[in-house]
Formats: structure tokens, sequence, C-alpha cells
């Protein structure tokens, strides 16, 4: 499964409690973060983080002070997100 | 940066009492004006089940008041013997004076007795903690501090963003002189952040007018007064990913410890991810950090800490010997944490309130 499969796994997963109408099906420009509040952010957050540690074996920490900021958050499209949890998972197997 | 060791001096006392209301968050649905979506995503996003608040008139002091009594009663300490009183609460009975200085009298203790309020939220339990070893350290031989809030005098009565999250607790803490025991704190503070977690009227700055009485719809879509306090929570969320889990670091690093020489993990019961986070970066199991008191009891604020001791540790704490790590953080902004140990100490399970009948 892909870095991109994974993370519109987990965005469907936490929509099934969130029930955002025009969440999903999600696209590339998806902005994120103009749909989920911050209880969705903090959802997706640790649905991300159990998905990349089922495949991985190893805890990443996702969050960091930039995270719920609107201008910074990897958070803020669907693509930019899959870039960033792509770079996480390379810096954390290096 | 205030990093303090003190030697000799421990916790030998804790008790908590919650408010005398037991509310399940689905009997909430129609006062918050929750739909069901909306009900659904805070029972499994955040997992509320139950809150408990005290009732119309009863007061923090009231909750620390049963609290202290039970340890002067049933851990059968005289309350002359205790030499200082400390109170940390947003909510004291009084603008003036100090609440702990009524609650000294209430409480039986010698008017030799230092007492005094500390205004602080949930960094406050540690803070408190730091002033009463100070003090023992200084000379004194028991200190008693008191911890918590009743959160309707400033959490907006509809406000559906910040209430359903709080509850009523009053914690009672003794520190006394104990040979061999260790402890290590450290302290800080960002007032730069201070407008993202403050109640905004009614203070010498903004006085109490008829406007700031006055509830209104606000922007994240919460009915309060500027009187209420405010949380701006995705700023408290990136504070709170971005000194926590130093902190836990550091204060283990000061300490001298590793991870695995903890037995427990007891921190501010706010925020899942950043528990979650924590338990998972130092690879606990989930007893070493417990994080269901806000699901119980709902946000206990300064007595969060106290108030998971009694919750989930009452067991742990009264027959054994224990190593700690204890961290709050939240309105200032300020955060803190310690590394103290205890030794089959006074810990009895949470204690509901007890409306006097007269």
């Amino acid at each position: 499964m892909s870095i991109e499969s994974l993370t519109r796994d987990a965005i469907e997963t936490i929509n099934k409690i969130h029930r955002i109408d025009d969440l999903t099906p999600v696209q590339s420009d998806t902005k994120l973060f103009e749909k989920l509040d911050s209880l969705g952010v903090l959802d997706l957050l640790l649905e991300l983080e159990e998905q990349l540690h089922r495949r991985y074996g190893i805890y990443i920490q996702l969050a960091d002070e930039h995270t719920m900021d609107p201008a910074k958050s990897p958070f803020r499209e669907f693509e930019c997100l899959c870039r960033y949890l792509e770079q996480k998972v390379t810096d954390a197997a290096s | 940066m205030p990093r303090l060791e003190f030697n000799d001096i421990a916790v030998t006392a804790v008790v908590t009492t919650v408010g005398d209301q037991c509310i399940p968050i689905d009997e909430e649905k129609e006062h918050f004006g929750f739909d069901d979506i909306s009900l659904n995503r805070l029972k499994q996003s955040i997992g509320l089940q139950t809150r408990y608040i005290a009732s119309e008139g009863i007061t923090t002091s009231d909750l620390c008041v049963q609290s202290a009594e039970a340890i002067f009663k049933d851990y059968r300490i005289d309350p002359r013997s205790v030499d200082a009183l400390l109170f940390v609460t947003q909510s004291p009975d009084y603008k003036a004076p100090s609440t702990a200085i009524i609650m000294q009298d209430r409480l039986g203790m010698g008017t030799d007795t230092c007492a005094f309020d500390i205004n602080l939220g949930c960094s406050g339990f540690v803070y408190g903690l730091m002033s009463a070893y100070s003090y023992i350290n200084s000379g004194m031989n028991r200190v008693l501090l008191c911890v918590g809030d009743v959160n309707r005098h400033f959490a907006g009565e509809k406000d559906k963003v910040f209430t359903p999250l709080m509850g009523d607790a009053g914690s009672a803490v003794l520190v006394e002189r104990k040979p061999g025991a260790k402890a290590f704190f450290t302290l800080h503070s960002d007032g730069s952040g201070y407008e993202h977690l403050i109640i905004p009227s009614g203070g010498a700055r903004h006085p109490t007018t008829p406007k700031s009485l006055t509830p209104k719809l606000r922007e994240d879509g919460a009915v309060r007064r500027d009187e209420d306090l405010r949380m701006n929570g995705k700023e408290v969320f990136n504070f709170a990913v971005k000194t926590v889990p130093p902190l836990v670091d550091e204060i283990l690093k000061f300490a001298g410890k590793t991870a695995d020489e903890i037995d427990y993990f007891v921190l501010h019961q706010a925020n899942r991810y950043i528990l979650q986070t924590i338990s998972r970066k130092l690879g606990l199991t989930p007893e070493r950090l417990p994080l269901e008191t806000g699901v119980i009891y709902g946000n206990q604020n300064a007595a969060s800490i106290p108030g998971t001791i009694n919750g989930f540790l009452s067991d742990p704490f009264q027959t054994r010997h224990l190593r700690l790590i204890v961290a709050g953080f939240g309105i200032g902004l300020s955060w803190g944490a310690a590394y103290i140990e205890t030794d089959s100490i006074f810990a009895p399970p949470t204690k509901i309130y007890e409306v006097p009948h007269d």
C-alpha cells in the first residue's frame, strides 16, 4: 500500500465518525484543514500514526508545533500531507 | 531555568473529591445543542462518557476541605501540626481575601499557619508541589497543598466547545519530611501565549461591564461571555506538542532516570494525543501512563494529576514504593514536571462530595 493509499484509507476511516459530506472521496487538492476541525485533525493524526506503526513497525510522531497552523500545517492539503508522510517515513528509516 | 532538587521530602497523602453530580454526556445533548453527529464525535474521538460537576453553591474550597478533612481524620494528622496551606485554583471563593486563609480556619488549623492562594490552572499541581517542597526544605515540617477548580465560575454555561470536557475536583496533598526520598522539579512559563487560554474580562485590565456579562455566539460556534474562559484549541495543541514531550525528556534527564526506571507517568489529562504520543515514544504499556481521567471525571484542571492517582492508581500508591514522573501544562502558558518518590502513602479511591445536610 502506497503512502497515498494509506492516507486515503485513514481519512475514510475517520470520516466514518466525522461524516463530513465533501471530504471523501479525497482528491489530491482537497483542503483537509478547511474541512476538518481540530478534533478531526487529531483523529486523523492518531489514525495515520496507527497505520504507519502497523505498516513499518515503528512509532513516528507526526504532530509538531505547526500541525494546527493553517499556513504551515501539512494537513492543509491532501497532496501536501502525503509528501510530509513520505518524508517522515524516510527520516525514520534513516 | 528553575531546576530544583530536594532530598528527604515526599508526598505522604493524596485525596481527591469530585463534584456530587455524575452527568453522562448523552444527557447533555440538549443543553449544549449537540446534533447526533457532534455527540458521537465527542464520544468516539475524545471518549467522553461522564463528568462530575458540583451542584450550584458548592465551591472549589468545599471540595478541597472535604479532601483535607479525610487526610486529617483518616490519616490521623493533627491540623495544627501543618505549617502551611497552599491553594492552587482559578476559582477562589472571593476575589479577596485568599481562600486559603478561610480554609485555614475551616480546617481547624492554627493561626500560625502560612496560607495563601496561587492562581494557576493545569500546571498548578506541579508549581504548588514545588512550592510545598521548597517550604519543607526551608524548615517547615508539613505543608498541605490544595488544588482544583469548580468550572462553572469560568466555563461558559452553554459553551459546547469547552464546558463538556470539564469536571470539578478538589484535591488535598500532604508533603512531609521523608528520609531517603528524592525529588527533582523543572518549571517553565511563556507569557507570549497568554491570550490562548484566558478569561478576557472581569479583571483590572478589562473590568466587568454589562457587555462583558452578555453571552454571545463566537467564531468557534460556542456561546460564551467575555468573563468565561476562552481557549484557542489549535494554539494550545501546538503549544502542548512543542513543549510536553521535551519536558518529559528534560525531567528524566535531570533526575538521571530512564523511562524504564519510572513506575508511573502521571500527566495532566487534557490532551489524549499528547498522552498517547509520550506513551508511544517511551514505549510504555497503557497502565504506566493513565489517560482515562477525562473520560470518567472530565478535565480536572490542576487536580487532574492527584485526581488520576486517586481515580486509577490508588492500590499501587497505597501499597508500594513508587518512582513517578508528574507533568502539568496549560494556562499562562505554563508547564512543569517533577520526578518524585512515594512509599505506601495514604491515597484512597476518589471521593464524591457529600453535600452537608444542615
